[in-house]
């Protein structure tokens, strides 16, 4: 089963279309969570889901694919999931600001999850998914579970907090 | 005979869903002290077996009678673990946990959620005030704040 989401804030017709265009041989193979009521198009699909049955769908498939939103990025990651994301535009009216497309560079550096913006790459990406063994590199976490566990440290101790310089 | 002055080292503290999960992912920075978590749900947590996981009464803003719930629990809580530090991602009552931990004489740290990736949440604007150190997960956010960016869980 190949999972897709768009998140509980807004529908994203633009993914769904892209999917249906991208591979329509594997419609029949997909489940779509919408969060559009109105939504008439080949995939099956409900607009929301109650958490439970969000990491049941997870936990299904065999491919996520789904908006570029922070929520979504760990879901696949902790049910270990290749991950395919389209992110949300705003010149498009998708989103309220840029920052899935912020979001998806990173996504990118990070190379454990493919970012598609159009049809021809989602077919590409879906031919060849991502690997999801997740034991990359994550610098930024890495860092920030330092400072987190110095801070700590510091508090157990009694001192007073040292945020320690950034960048 | 148990030590009546004995006391948790930390106590974690998120709304059940997001802000939990993503607390969960910073797990490995606490691995090493003794530690309780507080949500708002009730029940097992399978990915916290062996935890000690209390409940708090979960409220959302402009709900006072579903906060004065949280705030008495968050102070039960407290009184009785006796946290040296407290981590939290929010939401609300992840802040009231941060004002009653203040209180207590804890040293509270909010970690905003990676989710806001362009400005402060509501309850994280609240915390600058009250939170020993508070931490954001975009750079553009760290800039134009109080708060500091010490890396993201991305």
């Amino acid at each position: 089963m190949i999972f897709l989401t768009v998140g509980t804030q807004l529908p994203f017709p633009r993914l769904l279309e892209m999917f249906a265009a991208a591979a329509p041989q594997l419609v029949d193979e997909a489940f779509a969570q919408t969060a559009d009521q109105d939504y008439a198009g080949p995939i099956a699909s409900t607009p929301f889901l109650q958490r439970e049955e969000f990491n049941e769908r997870y936990a299904a498939a065999r491919l996520i694919i789904g908006h570029a939103g922070t929520g979504t990025v760990l879901a696949a990651r902790r049910h270990r999931k290749p991950l395919i994301v389209v992110p949300r535009r705003f010149h498009l009216g998708e989103h309220r600001n840029d920052h899935q497309y912020a979001t998806a560079v990173q996504l990118r550096v990070l190379g454990d999850t493919q970012v598609c913006e159009d049809a021809a790459q989602l077919a590409e990406a879906i031919a060849n998914p991502p690997d999801p063994s997740f034991e990359r590199d994550r610098p930024e976490k890495d860092r920030l579970l330092a400072n987190l566990k110095c801070l700590i440290d510091q508090a157990i101790a009694g001192e007073v907090l040292r945020v320690p310089p950034q960048g | 005979m148990t030590d009546a002055r004995a006391h948790t080292d930390l106590l974690l503290v998120a709304s059940f869903g997001g802000h939990f999960e993503e607390l969960l992912e910073m797990r490995s920075a606490w691995g090493h002290v003794s530690r309780v978590y507080a949500t708002t749900a009730r029940g097992r947590i399978d990915s916290l077996a062996g935890e000690v996981v209390e409940y708090v009464p979960d409220c959302h803003g402009g709900q006072y009678w579903q906060a004065m719930r949280s705030v008495h629990s968050l102070v039960s809580l407290v009184r009785r673990h006796r946290p040296k530090c407290i981590v939290t991602t929010g939401a609300l009552p992840g802040f009231l946990a941060v004002v009653v931990g203040r209180l207590f004489g804890a040293s509270v740290i909010w970690v905003d959620s990676v989710a806001n990736a362009d400005e402060l949440s509501k309850s994280g604007r609240w915390a600058l005030r009250f939170a020993s150190a508070h931490l954001v997960q975009w750079p553009k956010i760290a800039q134009s704040s109080p708060s500091a960016y010490l890396g993201n869980i991305l």
